[in-house]
């Protein structure tokens, strides 16, 4: 079933200029280690404009390019399934005391990285709801 | 005791604000024309299908209209009166009616009115090239608060803000220092923020919200969580200069970024996810490897602990782990079993929390009265009851009881500002480790069950950390510090309290205070 109307999130992790992944190393990344998980500014330009030709809006676009570690994207359901080849089911969930309530998407499967950005994007999942602890 | 103000001359702002109405799917009827009013049962037959809201979405924007909001019953445009009076052939005209301001004030307001109709507000759009989209167009209205900066008056024990939070970490004395977080810039990352007369009438400095990614809507709180929460960073550091960054609940890490991308001292998150084991998910180290990029950047990251969660990023060793510990009216003050105390599974040696804010007690910790938008969700759900199953408020008088560790975060956020004031070249982990040093030991009670239920006892433990955070020595040491040691220690020491009352037997010798004050001067 199609929701057209929620956006959907998704966070995409990008090559680092070292090599090292943030979604396959074992280690749990600090802030002593963080610098070897960056990308190049190149890489983070490249993935900015794929992304938005693709039809993806993404946050952090007009950010200070050096300040940032990974992406945020956001899109249509259908948007998604036809660029990341994956079939998406969604949640509505209603508001609580830890929740403002909302939409939550989920994959079948992972989210495939198109030939167009193979070479500068590592992985890229879907956002994950948060609690407030109030 | 009202007054009145003389009437103004009405003048028709230079961007007007209006809903445009689209039409409806299932019939051929229009908002502005049923007798009667529209309930919550007659309102589906007013939806319409997205395909025609795209459509009235384009035609809006190809007319010159910015579409500020598409909600589920109408969009909210804005736009110069030009624009209106042309693609709708009418004149947009001012005019200055009695209204009832804040706290009464009986006065005028401006209100906009097209005269060819004879509903207020209302613009007919039947002689337009919308007229196939849309069912009208209402002009927004003045609104005013009704919503008291004074929290309600309630019998049972609780804290008030900003007075009993600031006294309860120690705040005070701090402003009585100078220490006020002036000039200090927290952002705080949550469910929005509405600026409350709470805020207004004490002058709090509050920039615009900054919409996160998937959010809409930044003048309001829907949910009232972040509202509320930010009264505890301005309890304790009331000069601060503040953000909000509105988050969707599935893209915290966007808002993150967005926080990141101020360029703050402080970010203050009172949320996260329950992880007790590794692995930790894709998104999640997303989220960890931002804060870790944010506190190399020297940003001060603080994020609550959790209640009963082994909350994530609340156990990052990057971060500043807020737990909680309950004061009585004694002043006394013991750990809460609201609040998690834990030794992270993910993080070898990482203990959570640091040290701790002021939190509730368990069921519902009802515990601090916060404003929020009248009539949000929380103001709704908290209100009512018998405390503490309910905090005997009113449903929409803009105030709900709530304090689990999200309190505590925003509290040291607080305590954060006064010691980044007091020296600016403290960096996170020194920030972290004069906290600790200068927090005051919690030795009873025990934390969350789900978490260990570990017991407070004499020292550092895994209960409430270092305990209490204390404002006033915190920012007292972050000074002297600034003053006598110029190099910041790496690595950072394992700090050693300083106990509360400090032992003296014997007076302070003047030689003593002679070898101080050379110490200072050196």
């Amino acid at each position: 079933m199609n929701n057209e109307s929620s956006l959907v999130t998704g966070i995409v992790f990008l090559k680092s200029k070292s090599g090292k992944s943030l979604t396959i190393d074992k280690d749990s990344v600090i802030s002593e280690k963080i610098e070897e998980y960056r990308p190049k500014i190149e890489t983070l330009n490249n993935a900015i404009k794929i992304l938005e030709k693709l039809g993806f809006t993404v946050a952090e676009k007009n950010f200070p390019l050096e300040n940032l570690i990974n992406l945020t994207i956001t899109g249509k359901q259908a948007l998604f399934e036809k660029v990341f080849k994956v079939k998406l089911h969604f949640e509505k969930r209603k508001p609580s005391f830890e929740s403002p309530g909302g939409t939550v998407f989920y994959a079948d499967g992972d989210l495939m990285i198109p030939q167009s950005m193979k070479d500068i994007v590592d992985k890229v999942v879907l956002g994950e709801p948060v609690e407030f602890f109030g | 005791m009202s007054e009145v103000e003389k009437p103004k001359e009405p003048k028709v702002p230079e961007i007007v604000y209006a809903e445009a109405v689209v039409r409806p799917t299932k019939k051929e009827i229009s908002l502005f024309k049923i007798p009667g009013f529209v309930t919550s049962k007659t309102i589906p037959d007013f939806l319409s299908e997205s395909q025609l809201v795209n459509s009235a979405v384009q035609a809006l924007q190809k007319e010159g209209f910015k579409v500020e909001f598409a909600g589920e019953t109408s969009l909210t445009i804005s736009a110069p009166p030009k624009t209106y009076e042309q693609v709708f052939k009418t004149s947009v005209i001012a005019q200055e009616r009695p209204a009832i301001k804040e706290f009464g004030l009986e006065t005028t307001a401006t209100f906009l009115e097209s005269p060819d109709t004879e509903m207020p507000g209302l613009i007919d759009v039947s002689k337009s090239v919308l007229a196939d989209l849309l069912s009208g167009v209402a002009i927004n209205e003045p609104m005013y608060y009704f919503a008291n900066p004074f929290p309600p008056t309630k019998s049972y024990w609780h804290l008030d803000v900003p007075s009993d939070v600031s006294l309860g970490m120690n705040a005070d004395k701090a402003h009585r220092f100078g220490f006020t977080g002036k000039g200090v810039k927290v952002v705080m990352v949550d469910s929005g923020w509405y600026r409350h007369p709470f805020f207004v009438q004490r002058g709090y400095r509050a920039h615009n919200v900054v919409l996160g990614p998937a959010t809409s809507n930044p003048t309001h709180d829907e949910h009232g969580h972040g509202t509320g929460e930010s009264a505890n960073v301005f309890s304790v550091a009331p000069d601060v200069d503040f953000t909000m960054v509105k988050m969707n609940f599935v893209n915290s890490i966007g808002a993150f970024n967005a926080a990141v991308a101020l360029k703050p001292h402080i970010i203050s998150c009172s949320w996260g996810s329950d992880k007790r084991f590794r692995p930790l998910s894709a998104p999640d180290r997303a989220l960890g490897a931002a804060v870790a990029y944010a506190v190399a950047r020297g940003i001060t990251v603080i994020f609550a602990a959790g209640n009963g969660h082994w909350g994530f990023p609340g156990q990052h060793p990057d971060v500043i782990s807020a737990g909680g510990a309950y004061m009585h009216p004694s002043g006394k003050f013991e750990a809460t079993p609201y609040a998690s105390g834990f030794k992270s599974n993910i993080y070898r040696g990482r203990n959570v929390p640091d040290v701790c804010g002021l939190v509730g007690l368990p069921k519902r910790a009802q515990y601090i009265l916060l404003p929020v938008e009248d009539n949000d969700y929380l103001d709704r759900n908290c209100s009512g009851g018998t405390h503490p199953n309910g905090d005997e408020t009113l449903s929409n008088d803009g105030w709900a009881a709530f304090s689990g560790t999200s309190a505590a975060a925003p509290q040291l956020a607080g305590v954060c500002a006064l010691m980044k004031q007091a020296c600016r070249r403290l960096n996170p982990a020194y920030l972290k480790y004069i906290l600790k040093r200068t927090a005051r030991d919690v030795k009873t009670g025990s934390c969350h069950p789900r978490t260990g239920g570990h017991s407070a006892v004499p020292g550092p433990d895994l209960a409430t950390g270092y305990g209490l955070a204390d404002a006033f020595r915190a920012a007292i040491v972050a000074r002297f510090r600034c003053i006598i040691i110029r190099p910041i220690p790496t690595p950072i020491p394992t700090p050693r309290p300083i106990p509360v009352p400090i032992p003296t037997e014997e007076e302070i010798s003047e030689e003593e205070i002679q070898a101080m004050e050379e110490l200072i001067l050196k």
